[in-house]
């Protein structure tokens, strides 16, 4: 079981950093449920 | 033919410190948040930069072509307390101007077709005589500035604003005028948003205006506009119906011409580059010029921040540019349309992917590897204005992002990333006007260092944030190769396998006519 | 903070306090550090649905070796990998552990 079996996650991604939707790849199998997954751009 | 050649450009400014105070973004928004951020609004008149400092700085002068880019990226950030020399801070670059607010108002008005701009008398006049001075303004559009449907007196501006929702407009902190609405209940014709789409049709004709001045085409034999900018022009009905580029084009005096927008946020420009280009090759336009004004919305977008940090609040131009593109005869840059950077659906948006689609796998069409482009442009960005807003330096990462790929793909070593950012980056000088830094502010100066002999290559790269809309999550992005012209004897001898199979069936044929 | 991902925040940080965990893919360290601070103390910009609101939810930036150990390693590999490359992980880390350990509750142990 990992650390975040039971959370509920919020991802806060950024165009030039890491976006959303590739963090959401990375963790949806890490047992915790996603709750949203957004990106953001700054410029 | 899948290159074509890039006969001329343009880039401009307008220093727009007081519209941008009332109506950029960030402002506008605090403005209406019910009192929260009165401190903020308070302050930032404090903040503000003098048009005399706007023409002093570095990044600007990079724009307009005051400077060159080498020049530019020999002067160690920050720019703002290396003021550059009188000689070099001047109103006209090599490729456009720095144009001051008043006389950009006036442009304004020129623009409006629907008396939906009302100037103060004496302040329309002497913007006029102002104009009348720009050596691109014409006399056409000095005369629409001094319409007298367009010039009231000060108190009937005051009641437009108090009475029908018009919003003033100001220069020296006075009301000089306002923007009217367009309809009572359509909240796609607001004073608001009618004030953003004039300000963006204005900022593009004055960027034609130069890409003609810099090309010597006569505009009334400009076939073409795409225009490429992030605004909406619409009603109700249809919230964007456009078209920006005929409504540019006829104030420019382009009578010939006729012209549609393309959109993509970001990545626009290029996708508009892409678009116009391959209509040259085909022959189905004689010429293009693809357009794009700028943004009031993002006027002061990181504002809350310089003010915070005590720092000038720098982002007060809005910012267009003009390409014209030609069918390639041998002696310009060339746009090569056979190996183009495409962002596909099923790419995804990882980083990775959006690189990989957009230098990579291009570069890999062309029998090509990172190190053959002199210059890669995918942002360019002022870093002095995000970073302070913990908005990072784009074109670094972005550049970095390339390397970082060029490093996974076996292209070079690691140890030697800086250096290829280095060798192989671009620095950013633009204004954070959304699609216009998108790369294309590198076509100028990537075709100036081609025709110096300097560089043989530049990438100019556009990246999309489709997901601001709602309407997907996917990335975008695209990109193209900027190249030195082949002479055209060469061209005429690199003849293709499908040619000579053509001449051989020909002469065969001829051959087998004369037997029978 | 973009206002309108504050009110998921916010509307998320209500309906399920702590258990709610915040991974941030921010670029520049102090940007994370400003995201970190919106989500535990309050938006320090007082321009958004946070202004004021202390939800104290954990945070980690994606790079934080405590969720980096939770990710799958051959969807990092073909997404975030490169990004190791560009950004500077652990001073991006560093930033929002900073502001984790002063205001976030129900914290995950490394």
């Amino acid at each position: 079981m990992g650390k975040l079996a039971g959370k509920k996650l919020l991802l806060l991604g950024e165009r030039d950093g890491v976006p959303g939707p590739a963090m959401e790849a990375c963790l949806k199998d890490s047992g915790a449920e996603i709750i949203f997954s957004a990106t953001e751009c700054f410029v | 033919m899948s290159k074509v050649g890039i006969k001329s450009y343009s880039y401009c400014l307008n220093h727009a410190p007081e519209t941008g105070s009332h109506y950029g973004g960030t402002p506008w928004e605090a403005s209406h948040s019910g009192g929260k951020e009165q401190e903020y609004l308070n302050a930032l008149p404090q903040h503000l930069q003098s048009y005399d400092h706007a023409l002093h700085y570095a990044p600007n002068q990079t724009y307009i072509g005051g400077i060159s880019y080498e020049e530019f990226e020999a002067i160690p950030a920050p720019w703002v307390d290396k003021p550059l020399p009188d000689e070099k801070s001047k109103r006209y670059g090599k490729f456009g101007e720095l144009m001051p607010e008043d006389e950009f108002l006036g442009l304004i008005s020129a623009c409006d077709e629907f008396e939906l701009v009302w100037l103060e008398k004496s302040f329309a006049e002497s913007v006029s005589k102002k104009l009348a001075e720009d050596p691109v303004i014409t006399e056409a559009i000095v005369k629409r500035v001094v319409r007298p449907k367009n010039m009231q007196e000060l108190a009937d501006i005051e009641k437009e604003v108090a009475e029908r929702d018009a919003l003033p407009l100001y220069h020296d902190n006075k009301v000089v005028g306002c923007v009217r609405m367009g309809h009572p209940t359509d909240h796609c014709l607001t004073a608001h948003v009618l004030m953003e789409n004039l300000a963006g049709k204005a900022s593009g004709v004055l960027a034609l205006l130069h890409l003609l001045k810099n090309s010597g085409l006569n505009p009334l034999d400009l076939d073409f506009v795409i225009e490429c900018s992030e605004e909406g022009a619409g009603d109700v009905g249809q919230r964007a119906g456009g078209n920006f580029a005929k409504a540019i084009a006829e104030v420019a005096g382009c009578t010939n011409a006729s012209g549609c927008d393309v959109r993509g946020f970001c990545a626009g420009p290029v996708n508009a580059m892409i678009n116009a280009a391959a209509q040259v090759a085909s022959g189905a336009r004689k010429n293009i010029a693809v357009v794009a004004g700028g943004s009031i919305p993002k006027l002061y977008m990181n504002s809350r921040d310089h003010v915070k940090k005590n720092l000038l609040a720098l982002e007060d131009c809005v910012g267009s540019f003009a390409v014209l593109l030609v069918p390639d005869d041998g002696t310009m840059p060339v746009m090569r349309l056979d190996v183009l950077g495409k962002h596909t659906v099923g790419a995804g948006g990882a980083p990775q992917a959006v690189t990989s689609a957009l230098t990579f796998e291009p570069l890999q069409t062309a029998g090509l590897t990172f190190s053959d482009v002199d210059r890669f442009a995918p942002e360019l960005q002022n870093h002095e204005i995000t970073e302070p807003a913990g908005a990072g330096n784009v074109p670094l990462a972005n550049i970095k992002m390339i390397a970082a790929l060029a490093v996974m793909k076996k292209a070079i070593e690691k140890p030697a990333m800086m250096d290829f950012i280095k060798k192989h980056g671009t620095i950013g000088y633009a204004h954070t006007q959304g699609h216009i830094p998108a790369g294309v502010p590198f076509i100028g100066p990537a075709c100036e260092l081609i025709k110096e002999g300097k560089i043989k290559r530049a990438m100019i790269i556009g990246k999309g944030s489709l997901f601001l809309a709602r309407l997907t999550n996917l990335a975008d992005g695209a990109s193209f190769l900027i190249e030195a012209p082949e002479p055209v004897q060469a061209q005429a001898a690199s003849v293709s396998k499908d040619d000579i199979k053509a001449m051989i069936l020909e002469a065969l044929s001829e051959i087998a006519g004369k037997l029978g | 903070m973009d206002l309108q991902n504050q009110q998921r925040v916010k509307d998320a940080g209500e309906k399920f306090g702590t258990d709610c965990v915040v991974i941030l893919g921010s670029s520049d360290a102090e940007g994370a550090e400003i995201y970190a601070e919106t989500v535990t103390a309050g938006d320090p910009t007082f321009a958004g649905p946070l202004a004021g609101v202390s939800l104290e939810l954990p945070v980690y930036h994606v790079f934080d070796p405590i969720i980096r150990a939770e990710c799958d390693p051959a969807a990092w590999e073909e997404q975030i990998s490169m990004m190791e490359m560009v950004l500077d992980p652990d001073a991006l880390a560093e930033a929002v552990k900073g502001m984790r350990e002063q205001y976030s509750k129900n914290v995950i142990e490394g």
